[in-house]
């Protein structure tokens, strides 16, 4: 018992308890100067439902989703077969390549893209070249209905290396024979992928994907360095709208709900993957 | 005929070979790029800078560097940053390591439910426990301190940790306890003489999983830091570089220290850190 006993007080103080106690906090309306709490229902939950901005949070939120589980993923599993069929000279390289962004401060890569696509950065640079047009201006991000875009793209740049690394070493416990023999009997490379390799990673496909919803909502760091959920909350995730509420206007109970919401959610989210699993596995695909 | 289809063949060979190059050098590109331009931009005037974003610096000016440092007090983030990353991660494998040699060989009737509680933490996002914990934090006067924002970072880092050890523990035979019990040795005594010494594989991973994650990490420390005394460096950062700021060539200097630190361990540990997130990531969720 000696043993567990450190690890345990500090868990249970830092973890646990507040976990509780901001269910709790969800249904009040609370005053940290007066050390107050008022029992309001669900008074905040109303209150949010009724903000567009937590709609907007929760589209954009779906957006991240999308572009990890469409995007990250299936890119990620490509290039692991890529580098693990050794398709290629220097594949350490490439995979550091691949990877190195992971070990980045994500705060510094938002920061860094937010550059890039500024005026003084990049992007707008190559569009001028392309367009032979030295007068265009960056607009992009200040755009309501396009800002997700370039998001979308650093997301990618960001987070494909992880499930690279993921599924090169679930791809590595393939029993290489069953490549081998599917060779000799004149099956494509594209054949051999589709029809023996995802099938055999349908676990760790799961696996990832449930790794990257759960991703996807704590997402916070990324979007608060490149755009702040600017222009107009148009970029706004549900992480940044509870962080607004709580620590900018004060609304601590408001905040709370919104984390509640957000661990539903991912609960939500976790089933539902498990159950299209099991699905896809009925059909016997 | 055989020779034609052979021929053939070895053609489609070579040109999927050269597509997979360029996949893969486009990924290369698209990484370096984006830092390799960080760095040089960061070495030019601010003049230099606004009008030509793309060429390399006419003089290269080491000025950005040491005005970031001085404006920005990157210098005494970076050894919050420093201390909070060493005790943080000191703290969490002697912790883990204990509760794991707990959890794995001394049974009784508390361990298992113990144990789930932590597996638990794996799936809670931080965002649930923020706005309690600020709160309880302000209220016994943690917050904006040094001990305050070290016992959050070992707290939502011992779940995976624990995980990992555990089932790393798990492994090692119960008969080498058994027989060390027989010689007349305490618990104490076999976790650190047997134990510890076989466990270096997982505490490396252990390592490198919260060590990266606390130099990295910025909600949290965002949320609890507010003074000089204890922020850290990627809210320091943040807060000098961030979109409000104009001094483009010492913002670069700065998000190149932020990085430079991460990139040069990455080049040197870079096995042993993509084994740590194949651990890590694989079990995530």
């Amino acid at each position: 018992m000696i043993f567990i006993l450190p690890a345990l007080a500090v868990y249970l103080l830092i973890v646990a308890y507040p976990i509780i106690s901001s269910f709790r906090l969800s249904f009040t309306d609370f005053n940290i100067y007066k050390n107050l709490a008022i029992w309001t229902g669900l008074a905040n939950y109303i209150k949010i439902f009724k903000d567009p901005i937590f709609w907007l949070s929760m589209r954009n939120n779906f957006i991240v989703i999308f572009v990890s589980i469409f995007g990250q993923i299936p890119l990620g599993l490509g290039l692991a077969y890529l580098l693990y069929r050794k398709l290629v000279k220097h594949s350490g390289f490439f995979q550091a390549m691949v990877f190195l962004p992971t070990v980045i401060s994500t705060i510094i890569i938002g920061i860094l893209w937010s550059k890039i696509f500024s005026p003084i950065g990049i992007y707008p640079r190559i569009i001028q070249a392309i367009t032979n047009n030295p007068d265009y201006t960056m607009t992009i991000m200040n755009s309501k209905q396009l800002a997700m875009i370039p998001i979308g793209f650093v997301l990618l740049w960001v987070y494909t290396g992880t499930y690279v690394i993921i599924f090169l070493a679930n791809l590595q416990n393939i029993d290489p024979n069953i490549i081998e023999a599917a060779q000799i009997d004149g099956a494509a490379d594209g054949q051999i992928f589709i029809k023996i390799i995802v099938p055999q990673l349908y676990g760790v496909i799961v696996l990832t994907s449930i790794l990257a919803i759960s991703g996807s909502l704590k997402s916070f760091d990324l979007l608060f360095a490149m755009t702040g959920g600017g222009p107009a909350h148009y970029t706004s995730l549900l992480a940044l709208y509870m962080y607004e509420k709580a620590f900018i206007l004060y609304d601590y109970g408001v905040g709370a709900a919104v984390s509640t919401i957000m661990v539903i959610l991912s609960i939500i989210l976790v089933i539902l993957v498990r159950f299209v699993r099991r699905k896809v596995e009925a059909m016997g695909v | 005929m055989s020779n034609v289809t052979l021929n053939t063949r070895k053609e489609r060979n070579i040109f999927n070979k050269l597509l997979v190059y360029i996949v893969f050098i486009i990924f290369a590109i698209l990484t370096l790029f984006p830092l390799i331009w960080l760095f040089y931009s960061s070495f030019k005037p601010q003049l230099e800078i606004i009008r030509n974003a793309l060429a390399l610096p006419r003089d290269w000016i080491f000025s950005n560097y040491t005005e970031a440092v001085r404006v920005g007090k990157l210098n005494i983030y970076a050894l919050n940053s420093i201390i909070y990353t060493f005790v943080s991660t000191g703290l969490v494998i002697i912790f883990s390591m204990m509760a794991s040699f707990a959890f794995a060989k001394i049974k009784n009737r508390a361990t298992p439910f113990l144990y789930n509680t932590f597996l638990i933490g794996l799936l809670i996002t931080i965002q649930a426990i923020l706005i309690p914990l600020f709160i309880s934090m302000t209220r016994i006067g943690l917050r904006d301190t040094r001990l305050g924002i070290i016992l959050i970072y070992v707290a939502v880092s011992l779940p995976m940790a624990i995980f990992l050890g555990t089932e790393y523990v798990k492994a090692i035979p119960d008969s080498l306890i058994e027989s060390a019990q027989i010689d007349g040795a305490s618990y104490f005594r076999i976790f650190f003489s047997i134990i510890m010494p076989m466990c270096k594989p997982v505490m490396v991973t252990i390592l490198i999983f919260t060590a990266l994650g606390c130099w990295n990490e910025f909600m949290l420390a965002l949320v609890f830091t507010s003074s000089d005394a204890s922020r850290s460096l990627p809210v320091g950062i943040y807060s000098f570089a961030g979109p409000l700021a104009t001094e483009y060539g010492m913002q670069f200097a700065a998000l190149v220290i932020g990085m430079a630190p991460m990139i040069a361990l990455y080049a040197i540990f870079h096995k042993q850190i993509t084994r740590g997130f194949v651990a890590g990531g694989a079990l995530k969720g």
